[in-house]
């Protein structure tokens, strides 16, 4: 009887909230993985890359005149910068959208 | 039958609501104005209401002038961005065929199509106080077409900035992301 009254009580066992997440994360991020795999392995996929790479191929029609083939050099950029800016320059603002000419002073107010 | 009465209501209120907002938005130009004169108070003393009264008149055909000028300067740059939207386009195409990243032009794309929707929303408030100034009966509210003047002023003033920050971005475009682009290109 005095041995039973000695033993002391035994404390729940509770799972550590830290390895839990961790089991969690660990486990979503493998369940992604073999979903992505099966994705990546699946005809499903070849299609996807098959259409695209078909795309990227296939000459797209932006009008007259414009080059979407033909592939780019340095010099293409180049060229392409300087019409920009040359475009801008035509540009003037302060003129086209003058603030002045609306003012009292113009209108002789 | 009362289920076909309230779909009837229901048409005719749709088709009809529209036409009446617009023209009590129409009516109410001269209400709109008397606030503006209220809340700036704006105020003519009698030599200038004399001048205002003389000359408003040749000051609305002056204003209808300079707003076909301003909608051909805007069509001019509408023109512009379209074209050079469409040439990075075209450049975009013919790198990612080649391979390469061209993701500074797609950045370059988005940052003046931004500036041109500024744009259009600015000349689109311009193109509103301009109408206001030149419909708004001058010789019989000079306050108010004062007021509209003002207000024509500022639009202008929103619109000149919005041209600017599209003519900036043409401009540092072929400094600011072009050269990584030819760099890559080279790579």
């Amino acid at each position: 009887m005095s041995e039973v009254m000695s033993l002391k009580p035994v404390a729940p066992k509770t799972a550590n909230p830290v390895v839990a997440i961790v089991g969690a994360i660990t486990l979503s991020l493998l369940m992604v993985s073999v979903t992505f795999v099966l994705f990546l392995r699946s005809s499903a996929y070849e299609t996807v890359q098959q259409l695209h790479d078909e795309s990227l191929l296939q000459p797209v029609d932006l009008g007259p005149g414009v080059d979407t083939t033909s592939p780019v050099k340095g010099t293409d950029i180049d060229a392409f910068g300087a019409k920009i800016e040359q475009r801008a320059r035509t540009f003037n603002d302060t003129t086209d959208f003058d603030t002045d000419e609306l003012s009292e002073e113009a209108f002789g107010f | 039958m009362y289920k076909l009465f309230v779909i009837f209501t229901v048409v005719i209120s749709v088709i009809v609501a529209p036409h009446a907002l617009a023209q009590s938005g129409s009516g109410n130009l001269s209400d709109r104005l008397q606030q503006v004169v209220e809340q700036r108070n704006i105020q003519l003393d009698p030599g200038k209401r004399a001048l205002v009264l003389a000359k408003c008149q040749a000051v609305q055909q002056s204003m209808r002038i300079q707003s076909v000028q301003t909608a051909s300067a805007l069509r001019k740059r509408q023109q512009v961005i379209n074209d050079t939207q469409l040439e990075m386009v075209a450049l975009k195409l013919r790198m990612t065929r080649q391979g390469v990243d061209a993701s500074e032009l797609e950045l370059l794309r988005g940052k003046l199509q931004q500036k041109a929707d500024k744009l259009t929303i600015a000349s689109d408030i311009y193109g509103q106080a301009v109408s206001d100034a030149q419909t708004v009966n001058c010789t019989e509210r000079p306050e108010q077409f004062m007021a509209a003047l003002e207000l024509t002023r500022e639009a202008r003033a929103e619109q000149q900035k919005a041209a600017r920050q599209v003519t900036v971005v043409l401009y540092d475009s072929p400094h600011s992301l072009l050269p990584a682009l030819k760099k890559r290109l080279v790579l």
